[in-house]
Order: structure tokens, then C-alpha cells, then sequence
């Protein structure tokens, strides 16, 4: 996460370093539109679908929109999902649209995936153009925060990382509230412990101390390598979009024939109410 | 009985006419051939000029006296009394003020710079720079304004060899191409070499730059102070010891830092985003030359250069970069006679940058490399038509990186050492037949022991066929590279992670074979033209995934292949109160990796197939000068995403859907063509022994808009409907500036 959240940082100082120079030569940074040529070919479908244990599978399916049409999300409804999660799972096109995220979803199954009756979860979609999507993801262990420590700016947990040394990727977040509403949000993706079963770990993240902050959501999340790698990418190709001086750098999913993520993930959280007992560092 | 032969060879064109022929090598009193310098006889009033190895042929009746002259060395005579070669040594002018002639010229595969020469370019903020000088000549191309590398014959920028006195120094770039790097105050006297290298060089693909620094004036003391509007320096010449031993020095320092300061004070309490980096840079350059006898020469050198980047982001949350370089040599000379020279020198560099946030997203890392070098050598005129060069070189170079991915820890924690040996032995003998011809042959053979053990033979050879004020030559050269650069971005930064050669890899091979002519025409014209061609082997990039983690490095680290073409055409002219030069480099290079666009060829960011370079000086009066420099180059290649994807952000602090851009083949989108225009006016105000010369200018003065990188913004129509558009922004417009240099 550091490294990804740097190349992003660096490079908007970096431009702006360059317009500082321009600046002290009493001069402006003009820009000029492109023509729009053709680049290549676009790929198909765009698929995400993050399961999780004791919730509903939602999915969502759009088409690649190419660089010179007009931005229209192409939700596709004629798609036929399936998930093998020790039974057959059938996904059904819906229109939902998540009220924290604005996320639209747009296939969705009734029925909730109990972890009890597979490791792996199996993907497979079939288009109209009888094409076939598949992937495959585990699903992690349960993740528990152990125990949490708010001090001036700062949000500490320690938490057992897990047996499987293979599967040590993590996203922690601590998000701060005002009267429900979502002051900050601050998430760092856990990388650094591939090799480390079943240990105790304390991670820390910063937020912008505020006298109206009356809640923090403290949220771990347990997630797959391919998630972690699939996140990784998503920042570095946003990043890119901000200059040719950023490497482009490609969505690495791992869905077989389209692009996108296929994956599940545990959780755990604590919402903790402010102001702090500021001796205990607990809330009062 | 061979000399015998040759003897005969030699001479029996003499035989049948009535004049004789003079054959003559000038050389620097360290044993390097220059070119350029201006023979005249003013018994029969006719003159010649010495070729890229330093040779020259005269016709004249004996005894002939004949003047040697040249822009950095002392005006010689010499007295030609019979047929046998000599050799005539040259001397460092002790103050370059006096020097009036204007640049090199383009010889067989290399180029002289003089700082005269590096003057006649106009340069953006007054930062004057060899390299900017480099960047005008054919072959040689920069990307833009954003990128300090440069690019020899579709090479790429990391993949050319800096040399003080033949001894590699670390690069010692700034931020950007806009500020000096190597300034013609000290680096008054370089060769670039960009095929038919010397066998003593090998270790880069593209090309060879070996700077001999100024060694100071040993008769008296002098300096020169620039006054730069991101910049000031000061420097001096002068004697350590009278006629024994001198010094030169400069010391720079920016002050880009102090103005971004008193900007950000002025907004502070708003939003922190505006606020403008601070950038901070300094840099130093020594030079020490000993004339312990007539016999004996020490010379010492040395280059540190240190510069700061600090961006607030936030309140609390800061990104600090440091990144420093050293780098020193000291060269022992010892030459008992004419006909052979021994050289002995030691040498080290060292990088080092570092990153560090302190704040909420704990972060930081570093790399360092270092290496030492003790090189050998020795050269000997075993007689008329023979000299031989040999040498042995040793290099212990060391690269180490850091990560710190706990928050916790204040110390940067080693992550990567990696280190690598090499040694390197070379012979090469010039061999000159006749007053036509010269017959180059060279081999250096290196033994790299690091994660990999490799031996190399890479061998040289060039033959000159001279006739008057025509030369043609051919020349072919492999060399090796076992260090590949990690990019941060798409242009070379001073923060970019150089990596050696890993376990089973083999290193990059270039082949080139390049064919050139070259004419002058008695009116001071100068016509050269070259033809190129290299093939490259086991290039080294790293696929798009790659991190900058050295783990990742590996994991992610391609092999591919390339080559490289051109043509390049060059015309001088060179008057009185004019130098006028044009050039003109056609090119084309390609790469292929497996692991790139589905393993198909594409042109590099760097494959500039069309550019040219007109620059003139013209000078009104004594004190009064112009100079232009118009440039046009192709666009280059950038990587365009082919769609857009709505993505859910999970890791974004909004935690909304963004639009990503999908990205399929890189350098898939031709920017726009680039030129411009650069003036600057120099006046000179001498008042007794103090001179002030005022360099007021300008930067793209019709304010063409070159693109420096493109990005994409969506935009509404008139229809409400969002599009996304690509848009160029130009980091460099019309920009005036004004500088002073004071001399005494």
C-alpha cells in the first residue's frame, strides 16, 4: 500500500514541482486536447464480485468502455453466472445500488454463502457470445482484532495472523464520523507479513484528530493474494491515468477471459464512540 | 623486415614529387589525439587540420615551419626538417576568456565539445550544460523537458558511460532537464564517443562521454561568478603552486527552495495541496592537476553533487527525498619519452537516494551503489605507423536497498545487497598505412563475477581512409552492459533503482556498425554524413507489474531484443562572426520482449524518427553576440489506455467507484511532432581586468505547445454526456530569462 499510494503522491508533487518552475518564470501551463486514435482493441466484460462469508453473492458485469465513445455504463443482463460453493449458486440480474458506496450491482444470488461448505468458491459465466468466464478464489480464515489502542492521532490493533503463511494479506481501515457522517478514511494494505503463521502483529494508521469526531470504525479485513495483488494494480493503473510519466500498469485479475476480480474476504470491525477516556484511552 | 616493408610503403609515394609529404599527430600532454586543430605553413601559406585520432599530412618543400593552433590549447610551432612522423604535444590555454573559436566538429564516430561550443546553445534559465550541448548534435536526441537523459542513436538513456579521465563517475542528475548538470566551466574539454569505441571502454550500449576537467591556470588566480534565476555559482582557477600545480572549482547552489518557502508561507492556513515542493540542490566540482616533472603528472578530480525534495501534503503527512552522488578519481601520468606513456588511476563513485513519509501512511526506502575502480594502462609508439594501447581495469561495485514498511522504525532497514566484480583487460593498435589510411583494431575481454559469472570478448575495429579534407571511415564495436535501471516513471529520474545482472542472466550486447564521411570545404564549410546500424541482445526492461521491491525486481525483470538504425547528416559552417550548424538524424528503433504487447515489435519512448537542430551564433561586435537554436523532433510513443472500466475502490479513502483505465499494449499512441525556438543575447561589459557579461534569453519563444506528458479528463458535452479526453500538458512554455556572469 505505501508503495502504491507513493507513486501516486509523487508524481502529482512532481508535476506540480515542474509547474512551480514555470510559475517562478512568470509563465502558465497550457494544455491542449489530443486527437483520440486508434489504440487497440478492447477487451470484453469487466467483472468484480467480492463474496463473503454469511452474505449474499453480488456481482457486477459491464462491458470495457472504449477511450473515444462516450462514458455509458454498460450493465450486461444476459449473462449466465454461476458459483460453486459446495452447491450450485445461481446469479440473478438485479439492479442494486450499495447506499455507502454507490456501487451498482447488477446480478445478485438469494441465498447467502455459508463457509462451512467449501474452501473455494468456483466462478463460471457463460455470454451471449458463448464465451466462457471462469475463476477461482479460497476462502481466508477468520480474522479477529485482538485488541485496539486509540492514542491522539493514532488507531493500533494487534491481531494472529494467519496459519496459512500463503494467505497473510490484509486491508485495515479506520474511518472517522461525525453525526453518521464519514469524516476520513484512512486504509493501508497489509503486504508485508507472506511469511509469518500465526503470529502476533500490531499495525498502526493515522487520522486527522477533530473535536466532532463522536465515532471511529476500526475494520480489518482478511483477503486473498489475488485480491491484494488485484488492488495493487487498480491503484497503479489509476494512478498512470494522471500522466504518461506513471508506468502503465495493467488490471491483474484472475478471471480467465475477461478482466476483473473474483474473490471472498472475513472482517472483523470495531466501532468505537468518542471522545476517549484520555487516561484509559478507551471510550468514556 | 616488416618495418622494412612498411617503410617502403610508406614512402614511395614521396618518392615522385617534388614536395614532401609531412605526417604529424598532435596530442594533449596526457597522450590524447586531438582533432581539430588548425597546421599552417605561411612559408606557402596552406594549412590542414588533424582527423579524429589526431593525424595530419601536408604537402610542403623541407624544412617547413608549421603553426598548430586550436581553441583550448596553446598556440605551437614546430620545425619540419625531414620525412620521419613526429608527434607534437599541445597545452591546456591557461585562461579560456582568450579562447575565440568556436565548437568541435563531428569526426569519425565522435564528437569534441568545447565550452565555447556549449555556449553557443541557447540554455533555458541560463543553466549552461554540456549535455544540453550533447542534445544538439546529430545522433543524439532528448525527449522532453521533463526527462535530464539523453538518447544516442535510439539507445536508451541509461545506457551511456560518464567518464572523468577515462574513469566512470556516477550520474550526477538534477530534477528534470532543465538544470546544469556538468558545467563547461570545469567540463570544458569532452569527447563523445557513440560508435567505434576504444577498446578501453566497455559497460554501456549506447555511448562513451569522458570529460577531461579543466586543470586550473598555474600562472595566476582567477573566477567567475553566476548569477542564475534558480541558481548561483562560484568558481576559480588558479595555482596552488606557480607553474607546478593548480586547481579548479565549482561551487553551485540553488535557491528554488527559499522562493517556495516564502510561496507557501504566503498560503499557508489554506489548503495544503497548493503548496509548492521545495526543491533544494548543490553541487560541487574539484580538480587538481600536478606537473610533478617533466615526466610526471598527478592530477586529482572529484564531483559531489546533493539535492532535497520535500512535498507537504498534508498537515501531518510530509515526503522527504534526498538523493547524493560522489564521485573522485586520481590519475598518476608517467611519460619517459614521446613513445610511451603509463597511466595508473583510482577511482570511486557512490549514489545514494532515499525516500521517507512521515505521516499517516508509514512508508520509506533508500538505495545506494557504490563502486571502486583501479585501472591501468599503457601506451607505446612502437614506431612510425604502429601504436599500442593495453590496459587492465578492476571495478568491486555494490548496490543496496532498503525498505521500511513498519511505521515504528526510524532506521531504513537493509533489504538488498547485491555486489558484483569485475575485471577487464583490453589491447588495441593503430596502425597507419600510407598518408591514406588508419587501421583501428581492438579487443576487451571482461570477467563479471557476480550472481552470475560471465565472460565477454567484445571486439573493435575501424578502418579511416583519408585523402585532403575528405575522410571516409567504417567502424564496428560490440560492447556489454550488466546493469539494467528500474524506472519510478516513464522518464529517467536521479531516484530510479539500478540493478546488476541477476542469477542466469546473460548481459545486453549491442553490435554497431556505423560508415561516415566527412568533407571541408575550404570557406569554412564542414559536410559530414553517417549511416548506422546496431543489433542488441538480451535487453533487459521489467514487465508492468513490476514493484519497486528488488524482490520484485527480479521476479518481474524480461530479456528482449532490438535494433537500432539511422541516418545522419551534418553541415557547419564556421566564419568570422558566424557559426552556423544544421543537422539532421533519421532514425528507427524497435524492441521486442516476449512478455510486451504479445511479443510483437514496438518503438520504444524514445524513437525519434525524424529530428533537426539549426543553430547559429553570430557575433556583432566584440562584446555583443546571438544565438538561436530552432529544434524539431517527431513525436515519441506513450502508452494510451484502450477503454475505461468502472471499478469499486475498496482501498480508496472515499470508498466510491472509480474509473480505471484499462491498459492493453504499451507505446501505442504517437504524441504530437515538437520544435521550437531558443534566443539568448550575450553583452559583455569589460571594465579593467573585470567582465560582466549579461546572457538575457528566452525558451520556446513562440510558445509552441510541446507536449511534456498527457493525461485524460472526463468532460461533459453540450448533450450532458461525459467522454474522456486526452489532453497534453506543457510543463515548458515561453519562458524569458536572464542571467550574469561575472569574470576576473
Amino acid at each position: 500500500m505505501p508503495e502504491i499510494k507513493k507513486i501516486g503522491t509523487i508524481k502529482r508533487k512532481f508535476l506540480s514541482f515542474l509547474g512551480g518552475i514555470s510559475l517562478l518564470c512568470f509563465s502558465c501551463m497550457p494544455e491542449d486536447n489530443l486527437p483520440i486514435r486508434a489504440v487497440g482493441e478492447t477487451p470484453g466484460y469487466f467483472i468484480e464480485c467480492y463474496c463473503q462469508p454469511n452474505e449474499i453473492f453480488l456481482l457486477t458485469a459491464s462491458q470495457v468502455l472504449p477511450i473515444s465513445q462516450e462514458l455509458k455504463l454498460t450493465l450486461s443482463s444476459d449473462l449466465q453466472i454461476h458459483i460453486q460453493a459446495g452447491e450450485l449458486f445461481r446469479l440473478y440480474p438485479v439492479y442494486y445500488i450499495s447506499p455507502q458506496s454507490g456501487f451498482v450491482y447488477n446480478y445478485a444470488a438469494n441465498r447467502k454463502l455459508n463457509r462451512t461448505e467449501s474452501d473455494t468458491l468456483y466462478l463460471s459465466i457463460l455470454t451471449p457470445e458463448n464465451k466462457t468466464i471462469t475463476a477461482q478464489t479460497s476462502v481466508p480464515d477468520e480474522v479477529k482484532i485482538q485488541t485496539y489502542e486509540i492514542k491522539e492521532q493514532e488507531v493500533t490493533i494487534r491481531f494472529y495472523t494467519s496459519p496459512d503463511p500463503t494467505q497473510n494479506y490484509y486491508i485495515y481501515t479506520v474511518e472517522t464520523y461525525s453525526k453518521e457522517l464519514l469524516l476520513e478514511r484512512s486504509t493501508c494494505l497489509l503486504e508485508n507479513l507472506p511469511h509469518i503463521p500465526y503470529e502476533q502483529t500490531e499495525k498502526t494508521l493515522s487520522f486527522t484528530p477533530h473535536e466532532s469526531i463522536e465515532k471511529i470504525i476500526i475494520n480489518l479485513k482478511h483477503i486473498t493474494k489475488a485480491n491484494y495483488d488485484y488492488q495493487v494494480s487498480l491503484n497503479r493503473a489509476n494512478a498512470a491515468n494522471q500522466g504518461s510519466i506513471s508506468t502503465p500498469f495493467p488490471l491483474n485479475g484472475n478471471l480467465s477471459g475477461a478482466l476483473g476480480i473474483f474473490t471472498c474476504y472475513t472482517e472483523d470491525s470495531r466501532i468505537v464512540q468518542m471522545p476517549l477516556d484520555p487516561f484509559s484511552h478507551t471510550p468514556k | 623486415m616488416l618495418k622494412f616493408i612498411f617503410a617502403i610503403l610508406f614512402f614511395c609515394p614521396f618518392l615522385a614529387e617534388a614536395q614532401s609529404v609531412i605526417i604529424g599527430r598532435v596530442i594533449t600532454r596526457n597522450g590524447e589525439a586531438v582533432s581539430g586543430v588548425n597546421i599552417f605553413c605561411p612559408e606557402i601559406q596552406q594549412g590542414t587540420i588533424t582527423d579524429s585520432t589526431g593525424y595530419f599530412s601536408l604537402k610542403a618543400e623541407l624544412p617547413c615551419q608549421l603553426e598548430f593552433s586550436h581553441i583550448n590549447y596553446k598556440k605551437t610551432t614546430h620545425l619540419v626538417k625531414g620525412n620521419t612522423p613526429f608527434t607534437v604535444i599541445l597545452r591546456n590555454k591557461f585562461n579560456n576568456l582568450q579562447e575565440v573559436i568556436v565548437s568541435g566538429r563531428t569526426s569519425p564516430g565522435r564528437l569534441y565539445s568545447s565550452r565555447k561550443g556549449i555556449e553557443t546553445v541557447p540554455a533555458i534559465l541560463g543553466e549552461q550544460d554540456l549535455l544540453k550541448y550533447l542534445a544538439t548534435v546529430p545522433g543524439i536526441i532528448t525527449t522532453n523537458a521533463l526527462d535530464p537523459g539523453i538518447y544516442v542513436r535510439g539507445g536508451n538513456s541509461w545506457e551511456n558511460s560518464f567518464l572523468i579521465h577515462d574513469v566512470e563517475i556516477a550520474g550526477t542528475d538534477h530534477l528534470t532537464g532543465i538544470l546544469a548538470t556538468f558545467d563547461p566551466y570545469i567540463f570544458n574539454n569532452s569527447t563523445l564517443y557513440k560508435s567505434g569505441f576504444p577498446a578501453a571502454y566497455n559497460g554501456s550500449l549506447s555511448s562513451y562521454i569522458n570529460m577531461i576537467p579543466d586543470p586550473g591556470n598555474k600562472q595566476k588566480l582567477e573566477g567567475e561568478l553566476t548569477l542564475g534565476l534558480v541558481s548561483s555559482a562560484l568558481k576559480a582557477k588558479g595555482p596552488l603552486k606557480k607553474n607546478h600545480t593548480s586547481f579548479a572549482a565549482s561551487l553551485r547552489t540553488s535557491y528554488l527552495q527559499a522562493i517556495s518557502k516564502l510561496y507557501n508561507r504566503s498560503v499557508k492556513g489554506n489548503n495544503t495541496g497548493n503548496l509548492l515542493p521545495e526543491y533544494a540542490f548543490n553541487d560541487l566540482s574539484l580538480s587538481v592537476d600536478s606537473r610533478l616533472s617533466s615526466q610526471w603528472n598527478l592530477s586529482a578530480f572529484g564531483i559531489f553533487s546533493m539535492d532535497n525534495l520535500t512535498m507537504k501534503l498534508q498537515e501531518n503527512v510530509r515526503y522527504d527525498f534526498n538523493w547524493k552522488t560522489f564521485s573522485g578519481n586520481l590519475r598518476t601520468l608517467y611519460t619517459p619519452n614521446e613513445k610511451n606513456r603509463f597511466r595508473l588511476s583510482i577511482g570511486g563513485k557512490s549514489s545514494f537516494s532515499e525516500g521517507d513519509a512521515k505521516g499517516s501512511i508509514p512508508m520509506g526506502g533508500g538505495n545506494r551503489r557504490y563502486s571502486l575502480i583501479t585501472q591501468i594502462s599503457y601506451t607505446g609508439q612502437l614506431n612510425d605507423q604502429l601504436q599500442f594501447l593495453t590496459g587492465g581495469k578492476f571495478e568491486h561495485a555494490r548496490f543496496e536497498t532498503a525498505d521500511k514498511p513498519d511505521y515504528a522504525e526510524n532506521l531504513l532497514i537493509k533489504s538488498s545487497d547485491k555486489y558484483f566484480n569485475l575485471y577487464e583487460a583490453y589491447a588495441e593498435v593503430n596502425y597507419r598505412h600510407g598518408n591514406h589510411f588508419l587501421l583501428v583494431a581492438g579487443l576487451n575481454y571482461q570477467h563479471y563475477r557476480g550472481n552470475s559469472r560471465i565472460n565477454s570478448l567484445s571486439p573493435r575495429a575501424k578502418i579511416s581512409y583519408f585523402t585532403g579534407k575528405f575522410t571516409l571511415w567504417l567502424d564496428y564495436a560490440q560492447t556489454t552492459q550488466y546493469l539494467s535501471l528500474y524506472p519510478y516513471f516513464t522518464v529517467k529520474t536521479p531516484i530510479d533503482i539500478w540493478y546488476p545482472l541477476d542469477k542466469g542472466m546473460k548481459p545486453a550486447l549491442c553490435r554497431q556498425i556505423s560508415i561516415g564521411a566527412e568533407q571541408e570545404i575550404p570557406i569554412g564549410l564542414t559536410l559530414y554524413a553517417g549511416l548506422f546500424y546496431k543489433n542488441m541482445q538480451h535487453l533487459k526492461d521489467f514487465s508492468a507489474n513490476a514493484s519497486t521491491r528488488y524482490s520484485g525486481l527480479t521476479d518481474n525483470m524480461i530479456e528482449g531484443k532490438g535494433y537500432a538504425r539511422g541516418f545522419e547528416l551534418d553541415l557547419s559552417f564556421q566564419q568570422r562572426n558566424l557559426h552556423l550548424r544544421f543537422n539532421y538524424t533519421l532514425s528507427e528503433s524497435k524492441r521486442k520482449f516476449k512478455e510486451i504487447n504479445n511479443g510483437q515489435a514496438f518503438n520504444p519512448p524514445y524513437d525519434v524518427k525524424h529530428n533537426i537542430v539549426i543553430n547559429s551564433s553570430l557575433y556583432f561586435s566584440s562584446r555583443f553576440s546571438l544565438n538561436l537554436l530552432w529544434t524539431f523532433s517527431s513525436g515519441v510513443y506513450t502508452t494510451f489506455p484502450v477503454g475505461v472500466a468502472l471499478a469499486h475502490n475498496i482501498t480508496d479513502s472515499e470508498n466510491k467507484p472509480i474509473l480505471i483505465p484499462v491498459y492493453t499494449d504499451r507505446y501505442n499512441y504517437k504524441l504530437p511532432d515538437n520544435h521550437r525556438l531558443d534566443a539568448n543575447l550575450d553583452y559583455l561589459f569589460p571594465y579593467k581586468r573585470i567582465r560582466l557579461k549579461i546572457s538575457a534569453g528566452a525558451y520556446n519563444v513562440y510558445n509552441h505547445s510541446n507536449p511534456s506528458f498527457v493525461y485524460f479528463n472526463p468532460e461533459e458535452n453540450e448533450n450532458g454526456k461525459t467522454k474522456f479526453i486526452p489532453k497534453s500538458k506543457v510543463i515548458l512554455p515561453f519562458i524569458p530569462y536572464i542571467s550574469l556572469h561575472l569574470n576576473w
